[in-house]
């Protein structure tokens, strides 16, 4: 029940993007086509549940040898390594997605998303299960997020906007309302 | 082959030289850390040790010093928590218990489930004469809580109506009055205050 | 370049939030108050300044191959230090602060700095960058703060200016960031396109 219930809160009541403000470069950065944003989405879901789950097993002995205070160097290289192995898959595997990701794939090292879902895990004290639970939840809510503002997005390109407006600005006004809709999910659940 | 284990004997001299010298300024910071922490916690404990009628400390010396919170320690465990319930409201060790001239002052860390996470307050009871009843509380953790709207538990107007609600309305805090619109927090805290008195029923203290 | 006109670089031409939309992340979820906001740029900005240092103190011993993963090692060093300080230090501001300290490191400006500028250029001149750069983001984001923490709180840096009675609180809230920095960046863009404009008509001229 309680694994339940960190699912929704991850995914709708704390959406990594729209009330925690984590992964909004990408998140504005690549969500001008649906396909591209579907792309970056699934490889973001596949690093953010990795890296949750390695990083709080290195946790373990972070903590057990006492150097705790090496977590943030220790986390990212986990990270970047992790970045560069996907790279390298969809290189192999898909290698229109990859031209169409450009320089967003290796930016996922620099996502505030993945860092902070494995920051959070720790923070929060999850056992080894939550924490799998969690970080698949919290990618998927990212994931979400990003579908649905690219989706308004492609439609938005199409309309006349006011010069100052064009791009980002724009862009964040309209995050900003989504954030709004997805703040009814608040109180839905409390873990 | 010969190219990647040079690079990588190289990114593994960088990480090692980083890690020493981050490991020395770790030593260097760790008193000042512990200091502010203890500091934080003492300011909480010295708050609550005052009566909430009469803001006058209800015991003569206030603990000062690492040593005089541990000659109080009433009830610890080696975890963290040492008492929690269904709905993973919390009772942190450990525990203080101060006497003088008949009056026994219970001082909880206590934890309840709020809008974002756990509300962490610090919580005194006074028992005198055989009777117990919750003397003063102070929410030090809230920083999952809404800015602007959760948050504002922290504010004097907050503590005291919930102080007023537990003393006569027998624990029953009236959420909706103490911050319109942030009745989450607000249970939360109710939630703690709920496991504080579970605890000490308990403990047969009350 | 000048090292005036690396520095406005920076702070104006290229401000890292405004221009080059770098840096959302911290941008967005620490400026409910300006007194925050000011931290974390602060905090932001003293990564900047001494990872820019060290980057381009170091250029010349990093093989090419593997200049990102040491720059990461660097700057996470850096952050971790900066963490570890103000853990001691100014305790009440860390904890408001909280995750997104160890998050400076994935802020893109501090890598985007350390790449495009840090490591080609003399160390005097990326500390110039690194500040240039790092008041603009400060700047940005105390900006930000104000507005937001003026109109949902009606006070600034924790002065009140005026009361309950105007306060919309929707800008401390998630949809207030997201708003607030796209009208200001809406601001901003039209402040460019009339300079642009002017520079236009007068070339015409």
């Amino acid at each position: 029940m309680r694994l339940l219930l960190i699912f929704l809160s991850a995914t709708l009541v704390n959406n990594f993007i729209l009330s925690r403000f984590l992964g909004i470069c990408p998140f504005l950065g690549v969500s001008k086509k649906l396909d591209s944003a579907t792309g970056m989405s699934l490889a973001v879901i596949f690093v953010m549940t990795m890296a949750g789950i390695i990083s709080w097993i290195l946790n373990i002995a972070l903590v057990a040898l006492g150097i705790e205070f090496l977590r943030i160097i220790v986390f990212i290289l986990v990270i970047a390594s992790l970045v560069q192995f996907v790279e390298f898959f969809v290189k192999k595997t898909s290698p229109a997605l990859y031209e169409s990701l450009g320089i967003y794939l290796p930016l996922i090292t620099t996502n505030c998303a993945v860092f902070g879902v494995a920051l959070i895990n720790i923070q929060t004290n999850y056992n080894i299960i939550e924490t799998i639970v969690n970080s698949f939840a919290s990618a998927l809510g990212f994931g979400l997020a990003m579908i649905l503002f690219a989706s308004i997005r492609e439609k938005i390109e199409l309309s006349d906007v006011p010069a100052p407006f064009k791009g980002t600005a724009l862009a964040l006004i309209t995050a900003g309302l989504l954030s709004m809709a997805f703040m009814g999910f608040s109180g839905m659940v409390t873990i | 082959m010969k190219e990647y284990l040079k690079t990588g004997f190289v990114l593994m001299i960088f990480t090692l030289i980083s890690g020493f010298l981050l490991g020395v300024v770790y030593l260097v910071t760790l008193p000042y850390i512990e200091k502010a922490e203890f500091n934080a916690k003492l300011q909480a404990i010295e708050l609550v040790l005052k009566s909430s009628d009469t803001d006058e400390f209800l015991i003569s010396k206030s603990p000062s010093s690492e040593e005089d919170l541990n000659k109080v320690i009433w009830k610890e465990s080696d975890e963290n928590i040492i008492y929690k319930n269904s709905k993973n409201a919390k009772v942190f060790s450990p525990a203080y218990k101060f006497e003088e001239d008949g009056k026994e002052i219970y001082i909880l860390t206590v934890s309840g489930i709020g809008y974002g996470g756990d509300v962490i307050s610090v919580i005194s009871f006074l028992k005198e004469d055989n009777i117990v009843n919750m003397n003063s509380i102070k929410v030090i953790d809230y920083s999952q809580e809404t800015p602007g709207l959760g948050a504002n538990i922290a504010n004097e107007d907050a503590h005291k109506k919930i102080i007023r609600d537990a003393k006569s309305n027998n624990y029953m805090i009236n959420t909706a009055d103490v911050l319109t619109g942030a009745t989450i927090t607000v249970n939360g805290v109710a939630k703690s205050i709920e496991i504080a008195v579970d605890f000490l029923r308990n403990e047969g203290v009350m | 370049m000048s090292k005036m006109a690396t520095f406005k670089n920076g702070l104006i031409t290229n401000n890292p939030v405004f221009v080059q939309v770098l840096g959302m992340c911290p941008a967005l979820a620490t400026t409910t108050n300006s007194t925050n906001a000011l931290g974390m740029g602060l905090a932001s900005t003293s990564v900047l300044i001494m990872s820019n240092l060290m980057i381009s103190l170091i250029k010349n011993l990093v093989p090419t191959k593997i200049r990102i993963p040491v720059y990461i090692v660097v700057i996470a060093s850096f952050v971790t230090m900066i963490d570890l300080l103000m853990h001691g230090f100014t305790y009440e501001l860390w904890k408001t602060l909280g995750l997104f300290i160890p998050l400076i490191v994935v802020n893109c400006m501090i890598m985007g700095r350390a790449e495009a500028f840090a490591s080609k250029n003399t160390p005097f001149d990326s500390i110039i960058d690194a500040l240039g750069t790092g008041l603009g983001f400060t700047g940005a984001l105390v900006l930000l703060g104000s507005v937001r923490e003026l109109f949902g709180n009606g006070s600034i840096f924790g002065f009140e200016i005026w009361g309950e009675a105007l306060n919309m609180h929707a800008f401390i809230l998630p949809p207030g960031a997201f708003i607030t920095l796209g009208l200001l960046l809406a601001m901003f863009n039209y402040i460019g396109i009339r300079k642009e404009k002017k520079a236009k008509e007068g070339a015409k001229k």
